[in-house]
């Protein structure tokens, strides 16, 4: 038996299910502006269907922000006890500085548009998944496709990595 | 920012053990800058990674030095661990479970050092765990859930179809657009519901005729390569035509990504063969029946795993066409166990 995606030069599907903190590590977004207006108070949200990165920025903001804490409410985890609350599938709005990703806005919240999809940055994120598996020194799988990938799948980001993790699958060994 | 490289080794150059075994190996540790460090851990692990939600077990930890490196210095650590009785390292399409010595240096007010290698866990001759969430089959109970439960669920989603069908007609009536709409919703809505309650009864009433079926297997653990014995008894209670009686053996990945309502489960098939057990036969009332049929576990058979929404599992299912009647169907599984051959 051979160590996965060896013959790749990857540890493993780049394009795979990843854990939180390496969402948040993997994240292309720019959180700074949002981060701070949090810290001054503000109670915004990201809107959006899945698969268009509301989950990522909540993520990534959590990483940015030591004093924020972060919970799913479709997973029935109750509101933390913290000065900045980061709520992903948000059903109501906190009395405080929070960021909610939710599918449908809230009337009186600030809402915080999710960056495009563009060639630039799908190019960056697939960049940074095949990276963060990367085995060793040498050559490695490009993406080299992105325009034709946001002409398919527009700005689902999701299904682009479920197109790319059958790409990676079936990749055939070099020699 | 003081910086320090972690690298392992694992002495094993194919880096394959079994259970029992030990694996050994060095942490070797460079630091650009004197490093203050609260621990330097390894842990043994195994993780699963694919297309479904991660999960880890098996972990066992060892704490390697405390104090501080100095600029520009090398130092390595042993360590050593046993190898644990499995699960075994597995790599498919949406499923792969991997086992991983892990290096960690605590480095304070910096980003911790890390570090990964994985080694192959094979199969031992000894009993193997087959993931943290395996339950031996109960060879008493099919793998299904309550018929009763699905009956009354599916009874509810009938009913509130049936309702919604007849407001739809009211409205139709009334000419408007919105009643073509409420129609087709209540109608679909019902025939789902009608769906479900059947097939949560549709043993029992298959049992009006077969009479009940004890289903039963040489044994619920199998190893690659072997030949899985099934025997089906019943004594029919009425008189009628079967037109065959098959067995099938399917063994499939199934992983769970996302969660709350962005919650996806996807399933990639291993393997699927059905066996007949009997051809076209005629059931005469109160006179036994016991048939028998024997199914090939494949000889490249995956072994069984189950963990947090990460799973390998296997089943038979036994089927009883009946022609003009409800079919009898009833899924069963079964662990494929891991053995060195």
């Amino acid at each position: 038996m051979r160590l996965p995606f060896a013959h790749l030069n990857l540890r493993r599907n780049p394009f795979g299910e990843l854990d939180e903190s390496e969402r948040a590590a993997l994240a292309v977004v720019d959180v700074d502006a949002v981060a701070a207006r949090l810290r001054a108070g503000a109670r915004v949200q990201f809107v959006g269907d899945h698969g268009r990165g509301k989950t990522t920025h909540l993520l990534a903001l959590r990483a940015r922000l030591p004093e924020a804490r972060y919970c799913r409410r479709d997973r029935g985890q109750p509101l933390p006890d913290a000065p900045i609350v980061l709520v992903d599938e948000a059903d109501a709005v906190p009395r405080r500085a929070c960021a909610l990703g939710v599918h449908v806005p809230f009337e009186g919240v600030e809402t915080i548009s999710l960056p495009p999809l563009t060639s630039a940055r799908l190019a960056a994120i697939c960049e940074r998944r095949i990276e963060h598996v990367r085995r060793g020194p040498g050559a490695v799988p490009r993406v080299g496709n992105v325009d034709e990938l946001i002409a398919r799948f527009r700005d689902d980001l999701r299904a682009i990595e479920g197109h790319l993790y059958e790409v990676f699958q079936q990749w055939p060994s070099a020699s | 920012m003081a910086k320090c490289e972690l690298t392992i080794t694992i002495d094993k150059p194919d880096r394959t053990v079994a259970p029992g075994e030990r694996i050994t190996g060095i942490v070797q540790v460079r630091a650009d800058a004197d490093v203050p460090c609260n621990g330097l851990t390894v842990t043994r692990e195994w993780s699963t990674h694919g297309k479904g939600n991660r999960c880890t077990g098996g972990s066992e930890t060892l704490t390697l030095f405390k104090g501080a490196w100095s600029a520009d210095e090398a130092v390595t650590y042993e360590w050593a661990f046993d190898v644990p009785a499995g699960p075994v390292t597995y790599h498919g399409h949406f499923l792969n479970v991997d086992w991983y010595i892990r290096a960690r240096a605590d480095v304070p007010w910096a980003i911790d050092a890390k570090a990964e290698e994985e080694f192959i866990v094979v199969p031992g001759r000894a009993e193997m765990q087959l993931g943290p969430e395996h339950k031996a089959p109960d060879a008493a109970k099919p793998g299904q859930a309550s018929p009763g439960c699905a009956f009354a669920v599916g009874m509810v989603f009938l009913l509130v179809g049936l309702a919604i069908f007849i407001v739809g007609l009211v409205v139709l009536n009334q000419q408007t657009c919105g009643g073509l709409i409420t129609l087709v919703f209540g109608f679909v809505f019902g025939l789902i519901g009608g769906a479900v309650a059947y097939g949560a009864i549709r043993n029992t009433l298959a049992q009006r005729t077969l009479g009940a079926v004890d289903v039963g297997f040489s044994s619920r653990a199998v190893r690659k390569g072997d030949a899985l014995g099934v025997s089906a008894k019943f004594t029919p209670r009425a008189a009628a035509d079967v037109t065959r009686v098959t067995a099938r053996l399917i063994g499939r990945e199934r992983v769970i990504s996302g969660s709350g309502t962005n919650k996806t489960t996807h399933t990639h098939g291993l393997h699927e063969q059905t066996v007949e057990v009997s051809g076209a036969t005629r059931l005469v009332p109160g006179q036994p029946v016991e048939l028998t049929a024997s199914l090939p576990v494949p000889v490249n058979a995956a072994p069984t795993f189950a963990a947090s929404e990460n799973y390998l599992e296997w089943l038979v299912t036994v089927h009883f066409d009946l022609p003009g009647r409800p079919d009898w169907e009833q899924d069963y599984p079964i662990d494929v166990v891991p053995f060195d051959r």
